[in-house]
């Protein structure tokens, strides 16, 4: 059960790097705002990595 | 002539940019060796296949632009903010990028031989093809992503110096 709610996650967190890949702002706020978002992701797409 | 094409194609080695929106602005083809562009907001611009060799860019924020095929050679880029910014085929020999943000960027085939990267963010950069000889990696940061892009020798040289995030 556990293994296939952490799949899940996963998958989620693919879709929501994918998004943001697809959407990314021009104003340095913005930006800022995108890093923050996508580090995020990244940070906890990294456990999957280990 | 699109008033942002004004700086295209020029020599523009010796131009002060002290007074100058450089924003999104096309800076493509030119010849921008050893300008002072220090702590300037440059997002957006366009600097395809300019010379900047031997420029100072450190502290530039230089978020989302693009740079393909720059001469990087001995440029100043230290503490720069290059989150996503496309410098693929670049020439970056002896750049010194310490401290710098390269979160996202594009460094596909660039050439870092001798480049000091101490300090840098290198978090999802892309190296696929880069060019690694003598590049000093000391403390940079990096992820799974991007030791995913690179070769097996390279990679045993970031582990040894860098931090893995």
């Amino acid at each position: 059960m556990q293994g296939r709610k952490d799949e899940h996650r996963h998958q989620e967190l693919l879709k929501e790097k994918k998004e943001l890949e697809k959407n990314r702002p021009h104003g340095i706020d913005e930006m800022r705002r995108w890093k923050h978002d996508m580090g995020k992701i990244l940070q906890e797409l990294e456990l999957y990595n280990k | 002539m699109n008033p942002s094409d004004v700086f295209r194609k020029r020599n523009l080695s010796k131009v002060n940019f002290e007074y100058e929106e450089l924003i999104g602005r096309d800076f493509s083809d030119s010849n921008m060796k050893g300008v002072n562009l220090k702590n300037r907001d440059i997002h957006n611009a366009d600097l395809s296949c300019t010379d900047l060799s031997g420029a100072d860019l450190s502290g530039a924020i230089l978020f989302n632009v693009k740079m393909r095929g720059a001469d990087l050679q001995q440029t100043n880029l230290s503490s720069a903010k290059l989150w996503d910014a496309d410098l693929y085929g670049a020439d970056m020999r002896g750049a010194d990028i310490r401290g710098a943000d390269l979160f996202y960027a594009d460094l596909r085939n660039v050439d870092l031989s001798n480049a000091n990267l101490s300090g840098v963010n290198l978090r999802h950069t892309n190296l696929d093809g880069a060019v690694l000889e003598s590049t000093n990696f000391e403390r940079a940061n990096y992820d799974s992503d991007t030791l995913d892009t690179i070769s097996e020798n390279a990679k045993s040289q970031l582990k040894k110096q860098g931090k893995r995030w």
